[in-house]
């Protein structure tokens, strides 16, 4: 008790200087919490996104821009696809499921899925419930019905029975000239949350938009083009789609659908999950040096810690003095500069643990709100290995100074 | 009793040679005896306080206080022995400046081993009240006048009631009012207590005080 009443004193009495040191503490150890979460919630937040796309069929073209398209709703399409596609497809033997996706269209921003029922029955994986199931309302059933996504819900107020109207393109724009189209759609249903890029999205039956775009081009003399209207040069020619999420019966049938796919002049087939690891890949190397960078910090920051609790205790021979003269033995001292060292780390990886958690959410929150990936931070077994290390490192610069001055001579600091 | 016999406390120098800084032949002290330490600044009488306090180990010679003999006692027993029989006061800087007043007394009675936490309150209320700031318990030393803080470092030497206490110029840095004040103060609680009491000083108005006088020769003389 009373080692605790001195350390604590101690603490108080040089407060700037205990500041700093639980500050340079914790900053390093925020900053290598920071990077570390986000680097491996990141990951995790793109294959868990990505995990309901067994195959994709779209254009021909780059296969990240495919991805980010159809997994992440960014990007543009790269061009529509036949719909006779979709047909043979769910004719092929190797397939389970064939269901269209479209884009083109947005509301406030929020894009359009134009699909068919049949995604409300796709499942990630056998045996699962569905993966995208209804929070309120009902499906679709006929043209200019939609199910809007949890996070459209929220964002734009839509409930169940509002109508409202799409704009042309994929982001939403404020300005004059933006084309919108008559026809309005009804809210019959309310998605619940999958934690995806699809809870930003509106999921209306394709044939709306075949209709609408039908519609647009009969009036197209009293509308401007726009660039936009090439997506729609397939529309004239007959029905068609952006992407096909296809999903086949096994492993081995999709490498033979694949190798089908390689002959395909005008469609290619993609594995997302691959795309998405040499996303990474890629994105990996950058936040390997971020990772180095955070612990270059922190090992400079436990050398300064060291050297603060060092000088700190050195610079206190004449309060050691007099402890040793009112009688404080070699262990008294021993204890209360450990202690002292020990509070002044453990204050340093606590605050270092809460911040870095803290400034993790705020990061996490603006990305989920940029990219509607999931990014969910949980406290992994490398962070408890480097808290470890740091206190291990912490408590051992604070043994070397207790040692220090308990074997010095105090009777010259009198 | 105080006794001791034949300490030197020697040094090497840079040199190789070993430079002598404190020399005692015989020194009585017995309790409740109040003894001067006279001598000239360098002539060793901290470095003789010191190792009566068990702070520095002489070179040769014996110190026995009471029954024991502090060159037999290791350092840990001599911690030991400082905390429960020693009371210790300094020219100056005496006291903790991170804890209060209350707490600079408090952890002297604790290093002795005393554990009633009430009875320590008790004893350092009362010796707040006989060095006149009673007021003072929870205020830090640097809101303190040297005067004050002297009278705090004389109840903290005293708290714990130990049989010998030695002060080490302890008037040095006080005004005549506050050195009186002080002196009648350590003269009056080593009374109370039975308790010896060496203080060195070259201070006239102090030796004029006190009845018995140990001289200390001067030292500094290098040996081969």
């Amino acid at each position: 008790m009373m080692h605790l009443l001195i350390i604590w004193r101690n603490i108080c009495q040089k407060s700037l200087q205990s500041f700093l040191s639980i500050a340079v503490i914790a900053s390093s150890i925020a900053m290598t919490i920071v990077v570390m979460l986000l680097s491996s919630s990141i990951q995790q937040g793109l294959i868990k996104a990505a995990e309901p796309f067994d195959l994709i069929v779209g254009a021909k073209g780059s296969p990240n821009q495919l991805v980010l398209n159809t997994v992440f709703l960014q990007d543009v399409p790269i061009g529509n696809i036949s719909y006779d596609l979709v047909e043979q497809l769910e004719k092929n033997p190797l397939v389970e499921s064939a269901i269209p996706i479209g884009f083109g269209d947005n509301y406030h921003g929020f894009r359009f899925i134009s699909t068919e029922q049949s995604i409300f029955e796709h499942v990630i994986k056998n045996g699962q419930p569905p993966w995208l199931q209804l929070a309120q309302g009902r499906k679709f059933t006929s043209p200019f019905e939609a199910v809007i996504g949890s996070k459209t819900a929220v964002a734009t107020g839509l409930k169940l029975g509002d109508q409202f109207t799409s704009s042309h393109g994929l982001v939403a724009s404020s300005g004059e000239g933006e084309h919108e189209h008559a026809e309005k759609f009804t809210v019959v249903g309310i998605l619940k949350e999958v934690n995806g890029p699809y809870d930003s999205g509106i999921l209306v039956p394709l044939e709306s938009i075949w209709q609408m775009h039908e519609h647009h081009h009969e009036n197209e003399s009293v509308h401007a083009e726009t660039i936009e209207d090439d997506e729609h040069e397939d529309d004239e020619k007959g029905k068609s789609t952006t992407v096909i999420l296809v999903k086949p019966k096994g492993y081995a049938e999709a490498m033979m659908l694949y190798q089908q796919f390689q002959k395909n002049q005008q469609a290619q087939l993609i594995f997302p999950a691959q795309v998405v690891v040499k996303l990474f890949a890629i994105l990996g190397e950058g936040e390997k040096i971020l990772q180095m960078i955070g612990y270059a910090v922190l090992t400079m920051a436990i050398l300064v810690s060291a050297f603060s609790l060092y000088w700190s205790a050195v610079s206190r021979t004449r309060e050691r003095a007099i402890l040793r003269s009112i009688g404080a033995g070699n262990r008294d001292i021993l204890a209360i500069v450990f202690g002292e060292g020990v509070f002044l780390v453990m204050s340093g990886v606590i605050t270092g643990v809460l911040l870095g958690h803290g400034v993790f959410s705020f990061i996490a929150n603006l990305l989920q709100e940029k990219t509607a990936i999931a990014i969910v931070g949980t406290f992994s077994m490398a962070e408890l290995g480097m808290l470890i290390a740091v206190l291990f490192v912490g408590m051992i610069a604070s043994v070397v100074p207790a040692i220090h001055t308990a074997k010095e001579d105090v009777a010259n600091d009198l | 009793m105080l006794e001791i016999r034949n300490l030197i406390k020697q040094i090497d120098t840079p040199s190789g040679t070993s430079l002598t800084i404190a020399n005692v032949d015989h020194l009585n002290i017995r309790s409740g005896e109040q003894m001067l330490l006279v001598g000239p600044s360098g002539s060793g009488k901290t470095t003789l306080l010191h190792m009566i306090a068990g702070l520095l180990v002489p070179t040769s010679g014996t110190i026995q206080c009471d029954e024991v003999i502090l060159g037999d006692l290791s350092l840990k027993e001599r911690d030991q022995w400082r905390a429960k029989n020693v009371g210790y006061i300094f020219q100056k800087l005496n006291l903790l400046e991170g804890l209060t007043v209350g707490e600079n007394i408090g952890i002297a009675a604790s290093f002795a081993g005393q554990k009633d936490k009430k009875k320590i309150c008790k004893d350092m209320m009362n010796l707040l009240e006989l060095v006149g700031l009673p007021d003072k318990v929870n205020v830090k030393p640097n809101h303190l006048s040297i005067g004050e803080q002297q009278r705090v470092a004389v109840a903290r030497a005293v708290i714990h009631k130990p049989s010998l206490i030695l002060a080490d110029e302890p008037t040095a840095s006080l005004d005549q009012a506050n050195v009186l004040i002080v002196l009648e103060l350590l003269k009056k609680l080593c009374h109370e207590s039975n308790s010896k009491l060496l203080l060195s000083t070259h201070d006239q108005l102090v030796m004029s005080q006190f009845e018995h006088c140990y001289q200390v020769r001067s030292q500094g003389r290098e040996t081969a």
